[in-house]
């Protein structure tokens, strides 16, 4: 597992962060060791105060441990088709992003090219903005920064910086207006994404989003 | 993510050469990358079949299926 350093915005000042670019399955569990109280301490304020399930964070039932649990770890490495990317800071994973890298093709013109998939992004639970219980993010730019790994694996393998991805509801916004992302609409595969919108940067976007939010 | 490289030497025929180097150049990739996407293809299907599952072709418009024999 590589790292290398960068910083994270802590409310007005910023802490020193680790970014790794090829997480263990291991990492995983460690993760979700530290996440799963979180998850659990919001879930109950979230139900304290009557906050509807529809306006629930849409992540707040994944598990890394149960993903970790299902992947093969010959899959990861070198010329493995998947990569974990973490953001490591105050002694915790403050975001993890799972990539793929065989099988996905860009469906921008001209199609057929390949890309990164990413299969999932999230922060910590601690990291998210939710004012329906007064709670603010404890740090911020771990999404941008992870996005930005995906690219930077996305030009290392020659795919010029391509990267696709189904974005949850609430995470529209940040693929479309913090990423710069093309929104492609509601996929018509329903079944397999249940409405999902997909997004894609192409080669111009990314090389824009990487000049505006290099990790 | 390591770079750690090494050097080899690829002969091919006039024919593979040229198969290479359209796919290359469709895909908008090296002829390097391209390689490296072919084996990290191939290791992934090995992988999943290794693991007893099975590899399809499917053409959702027309609802055909055709499973893909890997020798």
């Amino acid at each position: 597992m590589s790292e290398s350093k960068t910083t994270l915005k802590a409310g007005s000042s910023t802490i020193d962060a680790e970014v790794h670019d090829d997480l263990e399955i291991s990492n995983l569990f460690d993760a979700e060791e530290t996440w799963a109280p979180a998850r659990v301490r919001m879930l109950r304020e979230l139900t304290h105060r009557y906050v509807p399930q529809t306006s629930w964070p849409e992540s707040l039932h994944w598990n890394w441990a149960k993903k970790a649990a299902g992947m093969s770890p010959a899959r990861l490495g070198a010329l493995g088709d998947i990569r974990i990317f973490g953001i490591h800071a105050d002694s915790a994973w403050q975001g993890i992003l799972l990539a793929k890298a065989a099988g996905y093709y860009t469906r921008l013109a001209p199609n057929g090219r390949e890309l990164i998939y990413v299969e999932y992004l999230e922060s910590a639970p601690w990291n998210w903005e939710q004012p329906l219980i007064n709670q603010v993010a404890r740090y911020r730019g771990v999404g941008t920064k992870l996005v930005g790994l995906s690219v930077l694996w996305s030009l290392q393998l020659g795919f010029q910086g391509r990267v696709g991805l189904h974005a949850l509801p609430q995470a529209e916004d940040f693929y479309r207006r913090r990423c710069g992302m093309t929104d492609l609409g509601a996929d018509k595969n329903q079944e397999r994404y249940r409405g999902m919108r997909y997004f894609e940067f192409s080669v111009k976007q990314a090389n824009q989003f990487l000049k505006g939010g290099m990790p | 993510m390591s770079n750690d490289k090494r050097t080899m030497t690829l002969n091919l025929t006039a024919a593979e050469m040229m198969v290479l180097e359209e796919l290359a150049q469709r895909k908008e990739l090296t002829k390097t990358a391209l390689i490296r996407q072919a084996l990290r293809l191939y290791q992934l299907v090995d992988l999943r079949l290794s693991q007893g599952e099975k590899l399809f072709f499917e053409d959702e418009q027309n609802k055909k299926k055709a499973e893909v024999m890997v020798l």
